[in-house]
Protein backbone atom coordinates (compact mmCIF):
# COMPACT_ATOMS: atom_id res chain seq x y z
CA UNK A 1 0.00 0.00 0.00
CA UNK A 2 2.80 2.54 0.54
CA UNK A 3 4.34 2.06 -2.49
CA UNK A 4 1.75 3.31 -4.44
CA UNK A 5 1.84 6.47 -6.44
CA UNK A 6 0.32 9.40 -5.73
CA UNK A 7 -1.91 8.80 -8.65
CA UNK A 8 -3.05 5.94 -7.76
CA UNK A 9 -3.82 7.31 -4.22
CA UNK A 10 -6.16 9.30 -5.80
CA UNK A 11 -7.76 7.56 -7.49
CA UNK A 12 -8.62 5.16 -4.57
CA UNK A 13 -9.53 8.07 -2.38
CA UNK A 14 -11.79 9.63 -5.41
CA UNK A 15 -13.32 5.93 -5.42
CA UNK A 16 -14.48 6.66 -1.93
CA UNK A 17 -11.82 5.04 0.28
CA UNK A 18 -10.98 8.08 2.18
CA UNK A 19 -8.90 6.48 4.68
CA UNK A 20 -6.36 6.28 2.29
CA UNK A 21 -5.62 9.84 1.88
CA UNK A 22 -3.83 9.67 5.02
CA UNK A 23 -0.92 8.05 2.92
CA UNK A 24 -1.29 11.34 1.30
CA UNK A 25 -0.75 13.15 4.38
CA UNK A 26 1.85 11.48 5.97
CA UNK A 27 4.33 11.37 2.33
CA UNK A 28 4.20 15.56 2.30
CA UNK A 29 3.32 16.79 6.01
CA UNK A 30 7.40 16.53 6.66
CA UNK A 31 8.40 18.67 3.61
CA UNK A 32 5.23 20.96 4.10
CA UNK A 33 5.42 21.50 7.37
CA UNK A 34 9.52 23.36 8.13
CA UNK A 35 8.23 24.86 4.60
CA UNK A 36 5.48 26.79 6.38
CA UNK A 37 7.57 26.79 9.14
CA UNK A 38 9.74 29.08 8.07
CA UNK A 39 7.16 31.35 6.16
CA UNK A 40 5.08 31.80 8.87
CA UNK A 41 8.05 32.09 11.82
CA UNK A 42 5.22 30.04 13.82
CA UNK A 43 4.88 27.10 14.45
CA UNK A 44 1.41 26.38 15.90
CA UNK A 45 0.51 28.70 12.73
CA UNK A 46 2.18 26.49 10.12
CA UNK A 47 0.50 23.13 12.00
CA UNK A 48 -3.12 25.25 11.60
CA UNK A 49 -2.55 26.06 7.90
CA UNK A 50 -1.30 22.60 7.40
CA UNK A 51 -4.29 21.25 7.81
CA UNK A 52 -6.00 23.72 6.18
CA UNK A 53 -3.90 23.30 3.23
CA UNK A 54 -4.58 19.14 3.31
CA UNK A 55 -8.55 19.73 3.89
CA UNK A 56 -8.34 22.12 1.02
CA UNK A 57 -6.76 19.52 -1.04
CA UNK A 58 -9.12 17.03 -0.20
CA UNK A 59 -12.38 18.93 -0.92
CA UNK A 60 -10.96 19.70 -4.16
CA UNK A 61 -9.79 15.95 -4.90
CA UNK A 62 -12.47 15.13 -7.57
CA UNK A 63 -10.89 18.25 -9.51
CA UNK A 64 -7.45 16.88 -9.97
CA UNK A 65 -6.31 16.02 -12.90
CA UNK A 66 -3.47 13.49 -13.39
CA UNK A 67 -1.66 15.51 -16.13
CA UNK A 68 0.13 17.49 -13.39
CA UNK A 69 1.94 16.25 -10.23
CA UNK A 70 0.24 16.07 -7.25
CA UNK A 71 3.15 17.48 -5.32
CA UNK A 72 3.26 20.63 -7.38
CA UNK A 73 -0.81 20.92 -6.88
CA UNK A 74 -0.39 20.57 -3.33
CA UNK A 75 2.88 22.51 -2.85
CA UNK A 76 0.85 25.68 -4.83
CA UNK A 77 -2.33 25.58 -2.06
CA UNK A 78 0.55 25.46 0.53
CA UNK A 79 2.30 28.40 -0.97
CA UNK A 80 -0.88 30.32 -1.82
CA UNK A 81 -2.68 29.60 1.55
CA UNK A 82 0.95 30.61 3.76
CA UNK A 83 1.42 34.11 1.44
CA UNK A 84 -2.68 34.91 2.19
CA UNK A 85 -1.66 33.85 5.83
CA UNK A 86 0.46 36.71 6.05
CA UNK A 87 -1.25 39.16 4.04
CA UNK A 88 -3.62 39.15 6.80
CA UNK A 89 -0.76 39.98 9.15
CA UNK A 90 -0.12 43.35 8.36
CA UNK A 91 3.05 43.90 10.37
CA UNK A 92 4.97 41.40 9.25
CA UNK A 93 3.85 42.01 5.49
CA UNK A 94 6.40 44.72 3.73
CA UNK A 95 9.07 41.97 5.77
CA UNK A 96 8.23 38.91 4.50
CA UNK A 97 7.22 40.25 0.98
CA UNK A 98 10.31 41.74 -0.03
CA UNK A 99 10.69 41.94 -3.37
CA UNK A 100 13.78 40.84 -5.99
CA UNK A 101 15.80 43.87 -5.36
CA UNK A 102 16.14 43.15 -2.19
CA UNK A 103 19.34 42.11 -1.28
CA UNK A 104 19.68 38.99 1.75
CA UNK A 105 21.93 40.59 4.33
CA UNK A 106 22.87 37.58 6.36
CA UNK A 107 25.24 39.37 8.91
CA UNK A 108 21.89 41.48 9.84
CA UNK A 109 19.38 38.49 9.73
CA UNK A 110 21.72 36.68 12.11
CA UNK A 111 22.93 39.45 14.49
CA UNK A 112 26.33 38.09 14.20
CA UNK A 113 25.89 34.91 16.97
CA UNK A 114 27.14 31.68 15.29
CA UNK A 115 29.67 30.78 17.71
CA UNK A 116 29.29 27.64 18.87
CA UNK A 117 26.57 26.42 16.62
CA UNK A 118 26.86 23.33 14.30
CA UNK A 119 26.22 23.64 10.58
CA UNK A 120 22.54 21.94 10.69
CA UNK A 121 21.43 24.58 13.03
CA UNK A 122 22.89 27.34 11.38
CA UNK A 123 21.14 26.49 8.28
CA UNK A 124 17.94 25.82 9.64
CA UNK A 125 18.16 29.30 11.39
CA UNK A 126 19.65 31.15 8.07
CA UNK A 127 16.34 29.23 6.84
CA UNK A 128 14.05 30.55 9.80
CA UNK A 129 15.42 34.64 9.28
CA UNK A 130 14.90 34.79 5.47
CA UNK A 131 12.06 36.37 4.35
CA UNK A 132 9.03 33.85 3.41
CA UNK A 133 9.55 34.05 -0.55
CA UNK A 134 13.67 33.21 -0.92
CA UNK A 135 12.49 30.63 2.52
CA UNK A 136 9.61 29.12 0.15
CA UNK A 137 11.54 28.82 -3.10
CA UNK A 138 14.58 27.57 -1.05
CA UNK A 139 12.50 24.75 0.43
CA UNK A 140 10.88 24.00 -2.36
CA UNK A 141 14.50 24.01 -4.51
CA UNK A 142 16.36 21.62 -1.67
CA UNK A 143 13.74 20.07 0.50
CA UNK A 144 11.17 19.20 -1.62
CA UNK A 145 12.99 18.58 -4.95
CA UNK A 146 11.70 20.63 -7.55
CA UNK A 147 12.83 21.78 -10.65
CA UNK A 148 13.26 26.00 -11.25
CA UNK A 149 10.37 25.30 -13.68
CA UNK A 150 7.62 23.70 -11.10
CA UNK A 151 9.08 26.44 -8.69
CA UNK A 152 8.08 29.01 -11.30
CA UNK A 153 4.49 27.35 -11.60
CA UNK A 154 3.77 27.31 -7.57
CA UNK A 155 5.03 30.73 -6.61
CA UNK A 156 3.86 32.23 -9.71
CA UNK A 157 7.25 33.94 -10.83
CA UNK A 158 9.29 33.18 -14.20
CA UNK A 159 12.00 30.53 -14.23
CA UNK A 160 14.52 33.30 -14.19
CA UNK A 161 13.52 34.88 -10.70
CA UNK A 162 13.16 31.66 -9.07
CA UNK A 163 17.28 31.37 -10.25
CA UNK A 164 17.59 35.10 -9.31
CA UNK A 165 16.17 34.26 -6.10
CA UNK A 166 18.20 31.12 -5.60
CA UNK A 167 21.76 32.25 -7.01
CA UNK A 168 21.25 35.36 -4.67
CA UNK A 169 20.85 33.09 -1.38
CA UNK A 170 23.61 30.87 -2.26
CA UNK A 171 25.88 33.81 -3.22
CA UNK A 172 25.17 35.32 0.43
CA UNK A 173 25.17 31.90 2.21
CA UNK A 174 28.63 31.47 0.87
CA UNK A 175 29.65 35.46 1.61
CA UNK A 176 28.38 35.03 5.33
CA UNK A 177 30.19 31.60 5.54
CA UNK A 178 33.55 32.80 4.08
CA UNK A 179 33.56 35.94 6.31
CA UNK A 180 32.74 34.31 9.57
CA UNK A 181 35.21 31.66 8.60
CA UNK A 182 32.91 29.02 8.86
CA UNK A 183 34.03 27.10 5.45
CA UNK A 184 35.59 24.41 7.37
CA UNK A 185 32.56 23.38 9.19
CA UNK A 186 30.71 23.34 6.01
CA UNK A 187 33.41 20.53 4.27
CA UNK B 1 41.72 37.12 -18.16
CA UNK B 2 37.93 38.53 -16.82
CA UNK B 3 36.88 36.14 -13.81
CA UNK B 4 33.73 34.48 -13.44
CA UNK B 5 30.34 36.16 -12.50
CA UNK B 6 28.25 34.35 -9.48
CA UNK B 7 25.72 33.97 -12.01
CA UNK B 8 28.00 31.53 -14.35
CA UNK B 9 29.50 29.88 -11.34
CA UNK B 10 25.64 29.05 -9.86
CA UNK B 11 24.57 27.89 -13.52
CA UNK B 12 27.93 25.80 -13.54
CA UNK B 13 26.82 24.05 -10.50
CA UNK B 14 23.21 23.44 -11.84
CA UNK B 15 24.50 22.10 -14.76
CA UNK B 16 23.06 24.65 -16.90
CA UNK B 17 25.68 25.95 -19.33
CA UNK B 18 26.74 24.46 -23.02
CA UNK B 19 29.36 22.03 -22.99
CA UNK B 20 31.57 24.97 -25.20
CA UNK B 21 31.12 27.25 -22.11
CA UNK B 22 31.71 24.40 -19.64
CA UNK B 23 35.27 24.49 -21.48
CA UNK B 24 35.74 28.03 -21.41
CA UNK B 25 35.11 27.51 -17.55
CA UNK B 26 37.01 24.56 -16.65
CA UNK B 27 39.71 26.23 -18.88
CA UNK B 28 39.38 28.97 -16.49
CA UNK B 29 39.19 27.68 -13.31
CA UNK B 30 42.25 25.69 -13.65
CA UNK B 31 44.28 28.73 -13.43
CA UNK B 32 42.65 31.06 -11.27
CA UNK B 33 42.54 30.05 -7.74
CA UNK B 34 40.10 33.08 -6.96
CA UNK B 35 37.32 31.89 -8.84
CA UNK B 36 38.03 28.44 -8.12
CA UNK B 37 38.02 29.28 -4.14
CA UNK B 38 34.77 30.90 -4.98
CA UNK B 39 33.34 27.38 -6.90
CA UNK B 40 34.41 25.52 -4.19
CA UNK B 41 32.86 27.45 -1.10
CA UNK B 42 29.76 27.83 -3.40
CA UNK B 43 29.78 24.05 -4.29
CA UNK B 44 30.17 23.58 -0.17
CA UNK B 45 26.88 25.48 0.69
CA UNK B 46 24.70 23.80 -2.20
CA UNK B 47 25.53 20.33 -1.09
CA UNK B 48 24.75 21.79 2.84
CA UNK B 49 21.42 23.26 1.57
CA UNK B 50 20.95 19.71 0.27
CA UNK B 51 21.20 18.14 3.96
CA UNK B 52 18.08 20.63 5.04
CA UNK B 53 15.80 18.01 6.77
CA UNK B 54 12.34 17.19 6.97
CA UNK B 55 10.77 17.20 10.26
CA UNK B 56 7.50 16.24 11.59
CA UNK B 57 4.11 18.68 12.97
CA UNK B 58 3.11 16.88 16.06
CA UNK B 59 2.72 12.83 16.65
CA UNK B 60 -1.37 13.21 16.54
CA UNK B 61 -1.15 15.63 13.23
CA UNK B 62 -2.96 12.64 10.68
CA UNK B 63 -5.28 11.00 13.06
CA UNK B 64 -6.46 14.51 13.49
CA UNK B 65 -7.14 15.64 10.10
CA UNK B 66 -8.44 12.33 9.22
CA UNK B 67 -11.20 12.96 11.92
CA UNK B 68 -11.22 16.42 10.48
CA UNK B 69 -11.87 14.31 7.01
CA UNK B 70 -14.34 12.50 8.45
CA UNK B 71 -16.74 14.87 10.26
CA UNK B 72 -16.77 17.27 6.69
CA UNK B 73 -17.59 14.30 5.03
CA UNK B 74 -20.62 13.57 7.01
CA UNK B 75 -21.18 17.52 7.04
CA UNK B 76 -21.07 17.49 3.58
CA UNK B 77 -23.57 14.42 3.24
CA UNK B 78 -26.01 16.24 5.65
CA UNK B 79 -25.69 19.15 3.70
CA UNK B 80 -26.81 16.65 0.67
CA UNK B 81 -29.50 15.71 2.18
CA UNK B 82 -30.57 18.99 3.32
CA UNK B 83 -30.51 20.29 -0.01
CA UNK B 84 -32.67 17.15 -1.83
CA UNK B 85 -34.93 17.77 0.38
CA UNK B 86 -35.48 21.07 -0.05
CA UNK B 87 -35.23 21.07 -3.78
CA UNK B 88 -38.05 18.18 -3.64
CA UNK B 89 -40.25 20.24 -1.38
CA UNK B 90 -40.19 23.34 -3.56
CA UNK B 91 -40.30 20.94 -6.55
CA UNK B 92 -43.76 19.42 -5.31
CA UNK B 93 -45.14 22.24 -4.35
CA UNK B 94 -44.89 23.89 -7.19
CA UNK B 95 -46.62 20.96 -9.10
CA UNK B 96 -49.68 21.27 -6.79
CA UNK B 97 -49.39 25.06 -7.36
CA UNK B 98 -49.56 24.69 -11.25
CA UNK B 99 -51.81 21.48 -10.69
CA UNK B 100 -54.47 23.64 -9.02
CA UNK B 101 -54.48 26.33 -11.52
CA UNK B 102 -54.59 24.05 -14.05
CA UNK B 103 -57.39 21.77 -12.66
CA UNK B 104 -59.33 25.56 -10.95
CA UNK B 105 -58.86 27.82 -13.97
CA UNK B 106 -58.46 24.96 -17.15
CA UNK B 107 -60.45 25.17 -20.37
CA UNK B 108 -63.81 25.00 -18.93
CA UNK B 109 -64.93 25.94 -23.08
CA UNK B 110 -63.82 22.30 -24.41
CA UNK B 111 -66.70 20.48 -26.14
CA UNK B 112 -65.66 17.39 -24.82
CA UNK B 113 -63.73 16.04 -22.09
CA UNK B 114 -60.64 14.79 -22.14
CA UNK B 115 -61.52 12.53 -19.40
CA UNK B 116 -63.96 10.60 -18.07
CA UNK B 117 -66.36 12.32 -16.05
CA UNK B 118 -66.44 9.75 -13.01
CA UNK B 119 -62.69 9.69 -12.76
CA UNK B 120 -62.45 13.19 -13.03
CA UNK B 121 -64.78 13.35 -10.48
CA UNK B 122 -63.32 10.70 -7.79
CA UNK B 123 -59.81 12.71 -8.64
CA UNK B 124 -61.42 15.86 -7.14
CA UNK B 125 -62.39 13.86 -4.32
CA UNK B 126 -59.14 12.46 -3.20
CA UNK B 127 -57.58 15.67 -4.43
CA UNK B 128 -60.20 17.62 -2.06
CA UNK B 129 -59.97 15.33 0.99
CA UNK B 130 -56.09 15.00 0.62
CA UNK B 131 -54.86 19.13 -0.41
CA UNK B 132 -58.07 20.70 1.04
CA UNK B 133 -55.84 22.77 3.14
CA UNK B 134 -53.33 24.09 0.39
CA UNK B 135 -56.35 24.95 -1.84
CA UNK B 136 -58.01 27.10 1.44
CA UNK B 137 -54.39 28.80 1.55
CA UNK B 138 -53.78 29.18 -2.23
CA UNK B 139 -57.55 31.42 -2.66
CA UNK B 140 -56.78 34.95 -3.63
CA UNK B 141 -56.34 36.18 0.29
CA UNK B 142 -53.86 34.16 1.99
CA UNK B 143 -51.37 34.73 -2.20
CA UNK B 144 -49.60 37.21 -0.40
CA UNK B 145 -49.34 35.03 2.65
CA UNK B 146 -47.97 31.94 0.83
CA UNK B 147 -45.65 34.13 -0.76
CA UNK B 148 -44.26 36.13 2.29
CA UNK B 149 -44.09 32.02 4.07
CA UNK B 150 -42.21 30.48 0.89
CA UNK B 151 -40.43 33.09 0.54
CA UNK B 152 -38.98 32.68 4.59
CA UNK B 153 -38.05 28.68 3.95
CA UNK B 154 -35.82 30.18 1.29
CA UNK B 155 -34.05 32.86 3.11
CA UNK B 156 -34.26 29.84 6.31
CA UNK B 157 -32.48 27.69 3.73
CA UNK B 158 -30.18 30.65 2.29
CA UNK B 159 -28.76 30.74 5.70
CA UNK B 160 -28.83 27.55 6.85
CA UNK B 161 -26.46 26.78 3.71
CA UNK B 162 -24.73 29.55 4.52
CA UNK B 163 -23.58 28.45 8.05
CA UNK B 164 -22.83 24.96 7.35
CA UNK B 165 -20.58 25.91 4.72
CA UNK B 166 -18.81 28.09 7.00
CA UNK B 167 -18.69 25.46 9.82
CA UNK B 168 -17.19 23.01 6.76
CA UNK B 169 -14.66 25.46 5.92
CA UNK B 170 -13.50 26.25 9.47
CA UNK B 171 -12.81 22.16 9.94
Amino acid sequence: MINLTDNEIIDSVKKGNTADFALLVDRYKNKAFPMLKRMLKNEQEAEEVLQDCFLKSFQSINGFRAESKFSTWFYKIVYNTALTKLSGQKRKTENEMASLEDEINLADILNNEVENEDLSALITRILEALPAKYSSILDMFYLCGMSCEEISGVAGITVQNVKVILHRARNSFREYVEEKNLMKEIL
Amino acid sequence: MNCLSDDILNNYIDNERGIAELNFIEEHLKTCTVCKNKLNNLQAVHLSLQKIEEYSPSEEFTAVFMRKIGKSTINRKNQERFFAFVLSTIIIVFILIVAYLIWAFGDTTASEPKISIDFMGILTLYYNALFGWVKELLVKQNFAFMGSVFSLIILASGYYFYETRKAYKKL
